[in-house]
């Protein structure tokens, strides 16, 4: 079956005054039709440039995909003029952010705003675009919509928002939903809402769900596959079960061992020491061997492989590797 | 044991003024009577989604923000009646750590110039003593020597944090006020200073009152817990006796909404449904009562009191009155 996206070997850069920062280095994903796969990582890791690159909204002037693919339902995205790409974008393909309040326009109607896209794509007319709001904002279980469509941004709360933002993109029905840190804004019982509402609309719609965020627990509850994001590289990727039972990355392995778990007993926790690197000063080996505990000589010299280390399971360390020390 | 503070129906409202005027027309109850001691060497977590006034508590216990009622007793002291010159000397005793350090350090400042302010303005120390005493601050939270002539930018997340932690300590104080310390830390380095505060809370033997949204955060750092909704205290209990066994509807539904990071875990989630009520015109009765399953005639006329429930555990329902 060929994936509804697939990306081959993604760089993107900034040019920057101190130099070009490559933020995505070599990156691969594949999506099929109706999956959630996670992306997940800390603050810098790429996951959000990853994001971007996919819908073309990369800052012009400073930034390019230097090299690489991707494919989306059998179009590859970056060669695509602005005028295609407006086409796929917010209708085969769309993503909800952060935050919506800086999102959402705050001088115009709520209904305004998702009919725009509506009568774009879709090519209804306006009272026909207006209608179909309405119908979104239902779907996302928003009360009154008829109420809320004639509403301005400032006057809903953050959840409510956050709601507008799933029914705006969700307006075309799209075949790929790129959710950026989608709740990372939202208190955790609306979030609970918010995570209820995505899983429903996936089951009635079929869409495929790219879930960039950095809370693991969000990733066990929502992911069928992870990738798991350091430094601008994949650093391991496979099924969300194997992943938490299984964990191979030491940087996975770190990541996991620094949460506070709301089940169990801990006095004390495990803690990955130092910090990201720097994009410009790029460790020469292994990315993350100045953080690792179980860092060989190897590590510092040696650029590991993204390597199948089991059926279904990859991961870039040099522990799974056969290198001469 | 004596306790080291005690809140007695501490309030803060917020007046809404309308008109040429300026007539009081209603207030925003951003914290309305909320009554609770620490023991000394304690920490005591306070949690509750946005805007239900677990910030504003912390801040009206140390008088950032003017209490609009009740009574902050620190040591026995009621430092609401502190005359300003007083409260002042007296703020060497409590200090507090802000959630953001991007904005909370001066960006024109080094850090040598943010560690030696709170020195200079309280104690006489000679410029020796100043120097030893910000080389020894910068060490316990564990930054390098060099980092003392740098400026917040040069510094990532979790450094800027330690700095944060650095200037709360300076004067040694008794109680630290931490105010979402970690939530703006990726994890692993979140886990780094959480780990730092413990430690130092047993160096210095610190109290510390510990606001945040993130419950496992608190389950792991705190000795007890409160539980904010909406401006009230609605459960508070020794930590592990909270997550065993939560009393409050709320509490329950609260904890059954943090995704649990194991996807083989069984789930069995409370989704409360619409959103927190306006603060300025709260639900009558319980203030839950619009979310809670359990609601019941009762809850929607009379305010729940606050009571002990078991030794130690509170918990302000009417489904625990008998």
């Amino acid at each position: 079956m060929q994936p509804l996206l697939s990306i081959t070997g993604l760089q993107t850069e900034f040019v920057t005054h101190a130099g070009v920062v490559r933020a995505v280095d070599g990156v691969d994903l594949v999506l099929h039709k109706g999956e959630t796969l996670g992306v997940v990582g800390e603050s810098g890791c790429g996951k959000s440039v990853t994001s971007l690159s996919i819908i073309g909204l990369l800052p012009k002037g400073q930034s390019r995909i230097a090299s690489g693919d991707i494919r989306f339902e059998g179009k590859s995205l970056p060669s695509l003029s602005d005028a295609e790409m407006r086409k796929i974008r917010g209708n085969r393909l769309a993503m909800i952010f952060q935050e919506p309040m800086t999102s959402l326009n705050p001088v115009f109607k709520i209904g305004h705003q998702i009919s725009e896209a509506v009568r774009f794509h879709l090519k209804l007319g306006k009272k026909a675009a207006w209608e179909h709001s309405i119908e979104m904002l239902r779907k996302v279980g928003i009360p009154r919509p008829e109420q809320i469509a004639d509403e301005y941004p400032h006057q809903l709360s953050g959840g409510m928002r956050q709601r507008v933002m799933i029914a705006m993109a969700m307006a075309c029905n799209p075949q790929l939903l790129i959710a950026d840190e989608s709740t990372t804004a939202l208190d955790v019982t609306i979030q609970a809402q918010i995570l209820d509402l995505m899983r429903d609309l996936q089951k009635t719609e079929g869409t495929a769900i790219l879930m960039i965020t950095h809370d693991l627990g969000v990733v066990a509850e929502m992911c069928d596959r992870v990738v798991v994001m350091y430094a601008g590289q994949v650093v391991e990727e496979t099924d969300v079960k194997t992943l938490f039972r299984d964990p191979k990355h030491p940087y996975t392995k770190g990541l996991m061992a620094s949460l506070p778990q709301l089940a169990g007993d801990q006095t004390r926790l495990q803690s990955i020491p130092g910090n990201v690197p720097n994009p410009l000063e790029m460790p020469p080996g292994c990315r993350f061997a100045p953080r690792c505990s179980f860092r060989i000589d190897a590590c510092d010299r040696v650029k590991p492989e993204l390597l199948e280390v089991e059926a279904g399971h990859k991961c870039r360390c040099l522990l799974y590797e056969e290198v001469e020390a | 044991m004596k306790p080291l503070l005690e809140v007695k129906d501490l309030k803060k409202h917020y007046p809404i003024k309308k008109g040429l005027f300026g007539k009081q027309v209603g207030a925003v109850k951003a914290v309305d009577g909320v009554s609770f001691s620490i023991q000394p060497g304690e920490t005591l977590g306070i949690v509750g989604e946005s805007g239900c006034g677990k910030s504003t508590t912390g801040r009206a216990i140390l008088r950032l923000i003017e209490p609009t009622a009740g009574e902050v007793l620190f040591d026995g002291q009621d430092i609401r009646k502190l005359p300003p010159d007083e409260m002042r000397k007296f703020r060497t005793n409590m200090q507090i750590v802000f959630q953001d350090p991007y904005a909370s350090l001066d960006p024109r400042w080094t850090v040598q110039r943010t560690l030696e302010e709170p020195l200079r303005t309280h104690l006489k120390l000679s410029e020796a003593e100043i120097k030893d005493r910000i080389a020894e601050l910068m060490s316990v939270v564990g930054l390098a020597p060099y980092h003392a002539s740098r400026f917040p930018h040069e510094f990532s997340g979790g450094q800027r944090q330690r700095i944060g932690i650095a200037r709360a300590l300076a004067l040694r104080p008794k109680f630290v006020v931490c105010d979402e310390p970690v939530s703006a830390l990726d994890v692993s380095i979140q886990a780094q200073v959480l780990n730092l505060m413990q430690d130092l809370q047993s160096q210095f033997s610190l109290t510390y009152m510990f606001i945040s949204h993130d419950l496992s955060v608190v389950k792991f750092i705190c000795d007890r817990v409160g539980v904010m909704y909406l401006g009230r205290m609605v459960e508070m209990a020794p930590t592990a006796e909270m997550f065993a066994e939560p009393l409050h509807p709320y509490t329950k539904a609260l904890m059954s909404a943090v995704p649990v990071p194991d996807p083989e875990a069984a789930r069995e989630r409370i989704v409360l449904t619409g959103d927190v009520p306006n603060p300025q015109s709260p639900p009558t009765g319980c203030t839950f009562h619009t979310r809670c399953p359990y609601v019941m005639d009762s809850c929607r006329q009379a305010v729940p009191e606050w009571r002990e429930v078991s030794p130690g555990r509170h918990v302000a329902c009417h489904l625990f009155e008998q």
